[in-house]
């Protein structure tokens, strides 16, 4: 045997990780080495005597090593070579005088041999998914008619045994925490069973497929022992037998053709780039990766080729292509950088399913730019002997983490990046600034311009960072000379919070090339003070940086602070100060001092950041006058004329973004429940300095993340959910249902809306919520918005809403997307508790081609956050965006639309059999 | 002005329950008493949470062997040997420090109780005389 060098180790593990000579039938066999050569590709080979049973390949990190990897899920219960699955009864026989040797190759030349032999005793207790034969079943349709059991090998001693089936992570240990699933009843998928552990191997029915929802499941299974307090422990107790610790236990999915993004067409794609991570869920899919991170990738696919099943595939992680590239030439080119194509990994995916688990794609991924990743089925084999991958993406059969949008990202983060090491700091207060006289409202009101003022004395006081050359600096006259003059962003506070606690934010402005200030306002002030006072602290920041500082602004405003720079944009304009307001930020604002609103003559790129569990703005309506919830939905729809968005943030509250949740106990929130300050903190930094660096600095890169079409990778891990809604100038309406008359059936441009008499009920088209005692109670009591949009309402998989597109807006071949504002309706009787909403999106051409496409293959549309004061829940709407690429695009049994001659854009209501929705904005936009 | 929604925090109202469990203690089963609180937030802090069951306004308690707040923090869980009496005050803090009380007395009848005859042979009942002894040990 050649030596390519000294390896360290070369290791065959158990689940647990322990080194091991000898498996039991069902346990999954993982390999692990060191010391090998970095970011290569090396292959392993199993071999039983002279005959080899499955070979894999895997890639080494940076630093030489292959990871603990899953080679073979579930030792013995299938024979690698065929697709022949067995009972445990079967595999004992099978393989009980087999010895099998594990063999690491470079180059095709062996490097390491390790053997193993088969233990005829249960090392574990093992538990699968079968059939009722005992047969391995990991994965069906939901509606196959299959009857899901388990089987049970090697018991401990006890006689009940609660059997859970929870949502699938990629790793288990004692004190994770789970949830059990329900089934489509609505029961919960745990039953408790009576069991003998003296008889070896038992199955027991456990549910029908059509009562399973589509998901990738585990199944946990504890011993009961009576009167013992942790038998209903909602977390990984020791006793626990995890069915399936690294591999999936169960997949069911949808049905293939319908749950396809292209109805009726053959394209598969599939989220499959994502991060390991260190604790529950232990690997979360992610489109978006930092320079320098670990790309992993793993399968837990919703809809499968039946094809696919039990085969050897290769994957390929390749440029990302547009879609005339795609339509024109499908071939593969792994990139050079992972060795090309002749270095594809190779593998076989799991037993009678076709997950893949985790495993390393891409180590330290330094090339910035989009990618695909395929999975390429090839000559679709079971053994890498006569495996021959095609370097083309084929559909059906093969699967894409891409095509109508890049698979995957790797992109500098807003939230970490920096382009200057030091910074300098410039405080300053009254002792040597004075004091300022401004005015303000005496209290809230609605009406613009009607309030009552009062003077306020506030001390000048302001925290101010700037880029710097050295350490140390406290001077602006020692602004670093890298650049002529730097943009400014100016924070503005809001009641109760202090004007140091925004120093890590000032800090992270100021290392990526802003001069950045907060100002000091006094407890009690309201919002025209607060924008009063911007001015007054421009002036000492003009006078103290002089030609060092653009005029070139930015104003984040936090809570009143938030409603005040709509002020300060809108007094700017009126009376001709002559700032350049470039960018203005929103978090958790008010909306209590004369309907504000960035529109007209100080219309400005705008962001607002919200949270879900707001405990001060939390949505309610205490101004005479306002009749929609006074938060920053309100303030959103009304701004007009320039770009905007808005990031509503699952389980954030008011003041986490900046210090504490303090705010969350106020509305009864438990704060186990609620995202950390610190990932909170996470989302400002990297949402502020994108959006910032976008609009002062001109970087069009982070667009993206305002679209919604990616989440900065520092966010992303995280896992917070936020949704975005986005809106900019120059679109084509079709309808935003802001007319006169309330005519469901007539769109903005004129054209006709017709259900073609499906729905049960008709949709309704009215402002979404009207407080009591205006004329009309509103669609919705739980929306936010302040706005009119269409409520509908379906029962029928074949239901369907067809905006027709009069002849003079056929063309919209000059658009990039086809967008709409969406939410479910919160309360619904009609959706799903807890899961995401279902549909699609159809375009026809004057030549009958149609083509819909499933929203889930861009975005979601997820179920309201469930914060405890239920009357503040939110039917919050956010915007989709379909790129018109997806109409055109080659799919293999599918039309390509004529986009410059639609004639109906339909929302067609499948797969779900009922659901309520709000839509809004309808329109086609870049 | 109209439309308020008079929102307040009053004074938590807490709920007591109880029921025997086991709960494995020196790697052994124990049978012991569980009082649980709950209609409020309980922080996790440094100081050790307790419950103690008032005999009379005085010295005259008995203090929970030990006591845990809930990982949702919305419960004490406080473990009593299952021969306590019950009383008509109980209070709960950390510490030294008492944050607050009940007054509803629960008869000892209406808590859950175990199958003395199900149990595995080798539980250890948690009377008070055994937890005397473990003082007298110094096994706290």
């Amino acid at each position: 045997m050649k030596k390519l060098q000294k390896i360290k180790t070369f290791e065959l593990l158990d689940a647990l990780l322990k080194k091991r000579s000898s498996f039991s039938i069902g346990e999954s066999i993982l390999i692990r080495a060191s010391a090998l050569k970095a970011s290569s590709t090396y292959s392993i080979q199993i071999r039983e005597r002279k005959k080899q049973l499955l070979e894999s390949t895997f890639i080494t990190d940076r630093e030489g090593n292959i990871p603990a990897t899953v080679f073979w899920a579930q030792f013995g219960l299938d024979d690698p070579f065929s697709t022949e699955v067995f009972t445990i009864k079967e595999a004992l026989e099978r393989w009980q005088q087999s010895n099998f040797t594990v063999t690491l190759l470079y180059k095709k030349e062996p490097v390491a041999k390790l053997k193993f032999s088969v233990n005829e005793k249960f090392e574990h207790p093992l538990v699968l998914a079968s059939d009722k034969k005992g047969r391995l079943l990991n994965g069906f349709e939901q509606d196959s008619k299959e009857i899901l059991h388990l089987t049970f090998a090697g018991l401990p001693k006890a006689s009940t045994f609660r059997v859970m089936m929870v949502r699938r992570q990629n790793d288990w240990n004692v004190r994770n925490n789970f949830e059990v699933a329900e089934f489509a009843s609505g029961a919960i998928a745990s039953q408790d069973v009576e069991l003998s552990p003296r008889r070896r191997i038992q199955t027991i029915r456990f549910a029908n497929s059509s009562n399973i929802l589509p998901g990738a499941y585990d199944f946990i299974v504890r011993p009961i022992r009576y009167g013992h307090e942790d038998n209903d422990a909602p977390f990984v107790i020791p006793r626990d037998i995890i069915a399936s610790r690294l591999n999936t236990g169960l997949v069911v999915r949808e049905d293939f053709w319908t749950a396809k993004p292209v109805l009726g067409g053959c394209v598969n794609k599939l989220p499959i780039s994502g991060r390991s991570i260190s604790g529950s869920p232990y690997f979360r899919y992610s489109d978006t990766f930092e320079v320098g991170e670990d790309i992993y990738g793993a399968l837990d696919p919703g809809i499968v080729d039946p094809g696919n099943i039990s085969k050897m595939c290769a994957l390929y992680v390749i440029p990302s292509k547009t879609s005339t590239q795609w339509n024109t030439n499908n071939s593969l080119n792994h990139l050079p950088v992972l060795g090309g194509n002749s270095n594809v990994q190779k593998f076989k995916v799991q037993a009678g399913c076709i997950n893949m688990n985790k495993r390393l794609l891409w180590s330290n991924a330094t090339q910035i730019g989009e990618y695909d990743i395929v999975a390429d089925f090839g000559n679709n084999v079971p053994n890498l002997s006569s495996f021959i991958p095609d370097n083309a993406y084929d559909t059906p059969l093969d699967i894409i983490d891409g095509y109508f949008v890049a698979g995957f990202r790797v992109v500098n983060d807003p939230g970490t990046m920096s382009d200057f090491t030091h910074i300098g700091n410039w405080n300053y207060t009254e002792g040597t600034q004075g004091t300022a006289t401004v005015q303000d409202e005496l209290t809230h009101y609605h009406t613009p311009g009607g309030f009552s003022t009062t003077n306020v004395t506030v001390n000048r006081r302001a925290h101010v960072y700037f880029p710097a050359d050295v350490a140390g600096v406290t001077n602006p006259a020692q602004i670093s000379t890298a650049k002529a003059d730097y943009p400014l962003i100016v924070i503005i506070h809001g009641n109760g919070h202090n004007y140091v606690s925004y120093d890590f934010l000032l800090q992270h402005f100021a290392k990526n090339g802003f001069i950045a200030a907060s100002i000091h306002l006094n407890g009690g002030m309201r919002g025209l003070g607060r924008a009063n006072m911007f001015f007054e602290h421009h002036a000492i920041l003009q006078s103290a940086f002089g030609s060092n500082m653009q005029n070139n602004i930015g104003i984040m405003g936090h809570s009143r602070g938030g409603e005040a720079v709509l002020k300060v944009a809108r007094i700017n304009a009126v009376q001709s100060l002559g700032l350049n307001v470039n960018a203005v930020i929103a978090l958790g604002p008010t909306d209590q001092y004369g309907s504000e609103a960035l529109s007209g003559g100080h219309s400005t790129p705008y962001f607002v950041l919200y949270g879900a569990r707001d405990g001060d703005i939390n949505g309610g309506i205490w101004t005479p006058g306002y009749t929609v919830p006074q938060t920053g939905f309100a303030q959103y729809d009304r701004s007009e004329g320039a770009v905007k968005s808005m990031a509503f943030v699952y389980k954030a509250t008011h003041n986490g973004f900046i210090t504490t949740n303090s705010d969350a106990t106020w509305a009864g929130e438990n704060p186990a429940n609620l995202l950390t300050a610190a990932v909170q903190k996470t989302i400002t930094k990297a949402y502020m300095n994108a959006f910032f660096r976008q609009h002062l600095l001109g970087e069009s890169i982070w667009r993206g993340i305002f679209t919604g079409e990616w989440k900065p990778a520092s966010v992303e891990q995280t896992g917070a959910e936020l949704y975005i809604q986005y809106k900019d100038t120059g679109g084509k309406i079709i309808d935003d249902f802001e007319g006169a008359t309330n005519n469901w059936q007539l769109s903005s441009i004129g054209g006709t809306v017709t259900d073609n008499s499906t729905l049960p009920v008709n949709p309704e088209e009215n402002r979404f919520h009207d407080h009591a005692p205006s004329s009309t109670a509103g669609l919705d009591n739980r929306s936010p918005h302040d706005s009119k949009g269409l409520k509908i309402r379906w029962n029928n998989a074949n239901d369907e809403l067809v905006f027709n597109i009069p002849g003079a807006h056929k063309d919209v071949s000059t658009f990039s997307y086809l967008s709409f504002r969406v939410t479910q309706k919160e309360a619904s009787p009609f959706n799903n508790f807890n899961q995401a909403q279902k549909m699609r999106v159809a375009l026809k051409d004057g030549g009958n081609k149609e083509r819909a496409i499933r929203v889930s293959t861009v975005s979601t549309i997820p179920f309201p956050d469930q914060r405890v004061q239920a009357n503040y829940r939110k039917s919050a709407m956010h915007t989709v965006r379909i790129p018109l690429t997806s109409y055109t695009i080659v799919c293999a049994g599918q039309d390509q639309v004529d986009l410059s001659d639609v004639v109906s854009l339909a929302f067609k209501f499948s797969p779900n059999a009922s659901g309520e929705i709000e839509i809004d904005s309808v329109e086609f936009t870049h | 002005m109209k439309d308020i929604d008079f929102i307040y925090k009053p004074t938590p109202k807490i709920k007591l329950s109880g029921k025997e469990v086991i709960k494995i203690i020196n790697d052994k089963p124990h049978l012991l008493l569980r009082l649980e609180l709950s209609g409020d937030y309980f922080p996790h802090l440094d100081r050790p949470p307790f419950v103690r069951i008032m005999y009379s306004r005085k010295n005259n308690f008995e203090l929970c062997w030990f006591a845990n707040v809930s990982d949702d923090n919305r419960s004490i869980y406080a473990y009593f040997p299952i021969d306590c009496k019950m009383a008509s005050r109980i209070e709960y803090g950390y510490g030294n420090e008492v944050i607050g009380k009940v007054t509803e007395k629960i008869a000892e009848d209406r808590f859950e109780k175990l199958n003395k005859k199900k149990l595995e042979k080798s539980t250890v009942s948690v009377t008070q005389r055994y937890l005397s002894r473990m003082m007298k040990k110094g096994r706290r």
